[in-house]
């Protein structure tokens, strides 16, 4: 149900396990995948977000919500006294105050910014991520990821001995 | 455990792949890939690979080492009475994909006898495609060359049919085309990134009796074309090549030529074979101040030309670019854009003042040169950020000069696909 609210058009977010949120239209056309929703007229009633439950959901939301262009309208009043440099900066803080969840947290957060294809929060959750599998060896990486090694003992040696490069 | 176990099983691959193709360095990539076979496959796949190296710009390539002619000692394996003193070995730049040794380049064809590769002469090399003359006779005024095409990564050698003619092979110019090079033209093969086995190889130069000609093969028809006559639009001569390497950008290929006055670019159009000439710079400036000039291709595929001044750590990068291409698509005029200077860094065990070092320009590849200074130390040098590396030339390898040298350049997909695809 798209409903109007103080001259800002509504968005019905809902999860699969039966939470709704009412977010603004703005707010939710942070993520790609809703914007071509809204934009393709798919959006009048309330929109289901699947594989994404209410708790990643309403963190993903909390996020746009913090995120959103802010268009000095009402709502957003904080931000209007303060210079944009400042309020990057405020937003990065924010950000490392946000991603403070654990690993399991963090995938599913990957994942949901994954499906909804929000940018800032896919670098955002991934960045940690990608650091620590840059910098680690194989077995460090593996043990990060709780990837299950497939690769015979032989093969791997195949692996690493045609591949010094990458194991240096 | 079972519940981080868990995660990691259900993160779906399109989050993984959000993940890889934020990957920046391609060894930590690689490593990743590697975690298990699932990810191997994804990393391999091509929708994958074109994302992380788009095919229509120059940053998936990169320096895997240069081929040159070592000397062979009588205790050599490889030496036999009689023949040549010298075969055709690789040396890696470092943390080459190739391993950290010099090897013959018999040493990449296990299948292909041994002899033969031994005393080919490497002449231009293009996205792990390097071509090579294996053998070449002249009578009176006819010559016949005998070409292969060595694919290092499959490790195939594909021996082109014999080319006779009048044609001067030693003064002229070689390219290699790859399916990403010839897409819009004449191949419709579908371009999987570092799957197609298409090929084409150039070759341009001066007939006995003057006039240049242009002789083409490709893999797909499996023999050489008729020799196409090649005319300047502008009056003059067409020199010819000093380097048989040519270099590829968008949609051109270009040599370096010239003679006791001038060097020159010759520059040929991939699709309509039309040529051009323009001048780099003439005879006495760069003998005085500097190394000959360098041509080369940026990262987004326009020609550019290099001059190291000598002695000193300054380079020139001159970006060359045609001025126009009138509506027939004949080039009127090439240009020089824009110069600017990098200054080189060498690194800093390297206490020399500048004036005191003299670099020699061996090649470049990927915005990668290859220097070396006047007590025979060899380094890598990043054209962009001018960051100098050392790295130890083997023994064998005396005299390398630019007329010796030709740098492989890879190409990350192909590696990708031919080092991840078995699994």
């Amino acid at each position: 149900m798209a409903t109007r609210e103080a001259g800002k058009k509504m968005i019905m977010l809902k999860s699969p396990d039966g939470m709704e949120f009412e977010v603004e239209e703005a707010v939710a056309m942070e993520s790609q995948t809703i914007r071509k929703m809204i934009e393709d007229d798919c959006a009048d009633t309330a929109i289901l977000i699947p594989n994404i439950n209410s708790k990643i959901l309403s963190r993903v939301i909390e996020y746009c919500n913090k995120h959103v262009p802010t268009t000095g309208a009402t709502g957003a009043a904080a931000s209007d006294t303060v210079a944009p440099a400042a309020l990057a900066e405020d937003l990065k803080i924010w950000d490392a105050e946000f991603i403070k969840v654990n690993r399991a947290t963090r995938f599913d957060l990957i994942q949901a910014a994954s499906y909804l294809n929000i940018k800032g929060l896919l670098d955002l959750t991934s960045q940690t991520t990608i650091d620590t599998i840059s910098d680690n060896s194989l077995e460090e990486i593996r043990s990060f990821l709780s990837t299950k090694n497939d690769y015979l003992p032989e093969e791997e040696q195949t692996i690493r001995r045609e591949n010094q490069w990458a194991f240096q | 455990m079972a519940d981080r176990a868990a995660v990691a099983v259900s993160l779906p691959e399109d989050a993984i792949r959000e993940i890889l193709v934020r990957v920046e360095s391609e060894a930590a990539l690689f490593r990743c890939a590697v975690t298990c076979k699932r990810w191997s496959r994804l990393v391999a796949d091509p929708s994958f690979l074109r994302r992380r190296w788009p095919d229509d710009q120059w940053v998936g390539r990169f320096l895997a080492g240069f081929f040159a002619p070592k000397r062979l000692d009588r205790t050599d394996p490889m030496f036999r009475t009689g023949e040549p003193m010298f075969a055709t070995f690789f040396v890696p730049t470092p943390r080459s994909v190739f391993g950290p040794c010099r090897r013959s380049l018999a040493s990449f064809f296990p299948d292909v006898d041994a002899h033969i590769l031994d005393h080919a002469v490497p002449l231009t090399a293009r996205r792990g495609l390097l071509l090579v003359c294996l053998a070449s006779r002249r009578q009176y005024n006819m010559s016949v060359i005998h070409l292969a095409v060595c694919n290092l990564l499959a490790g195939v050698c594909n021996v082109l049919p014999l080319l006779s003619s009048d044609l001067e092979f030693d003064k002229s110019g070689y390219a290699i085309l790859t399916s990403a090079d010839c897409s819009s033209s004449t191949t419709q093969q579908c371009s999987q990134p570092g799957c197609s086995t298409f090929f084409k190889v150039l070759i341009t130069g001066r007939r006995y009796l003057g006039s240049h000609n242009l002789y083409m093969f490709s893999s797909s028809e499996a023999r050489w074309s008729k020799p196409t006559q090649l005319t300047l639009d502008t009056p003059g001569v067409i020199h010819d090549c000093l380097h048989p390497d040519g270099a590829v950008s968008r949609g051109k290929v270009h040599w370096s030529v010239g003679d006791w006055s001038c060097r020159c670019s010759l520059d040929m159009d991939m699709e309509t074979y039309h040529i051009s000439q323009a001048r780099i710079m003439a005879w006495t400036i760069y003998v005085e101040t500097s190394d000959e000039p360098q041509l080369g291709v940026t990262t987004n595929g326009t020609p550019l030309v290099l001059t190291l001044s000598r002695p000193g750590l300054k380079l020139k990068i001159s970006t060359w670019q045609d001025d126009n291409k009138s509506k027939d698509g004949a080039i009127a005029k090439a240009g020089r854009l824009a110069t600017r200077i990098v200054e080189l860094k060498p690194p800093r065990q390297i206490k020399r003042s500048p004036n005191q070092i003299h670099l020699r320009l061996l090649g470049e590849k990927s915005g990668t040169m290859l220097l070396m200074d006047s007590q025979r130390q060899i380094y890598i040098a990043d054209i962009e950020t001018g960051v100098m590396e050392e790295f130890e030339l083997p023994d064998g390898f005396d005299g390398l000069n630019r007329s010796k040298v030709v740098l492989l350049e890879m190409d990350w997909s192909a590696l990708f696909v031919s080092r991840l695809g078995k699994w």
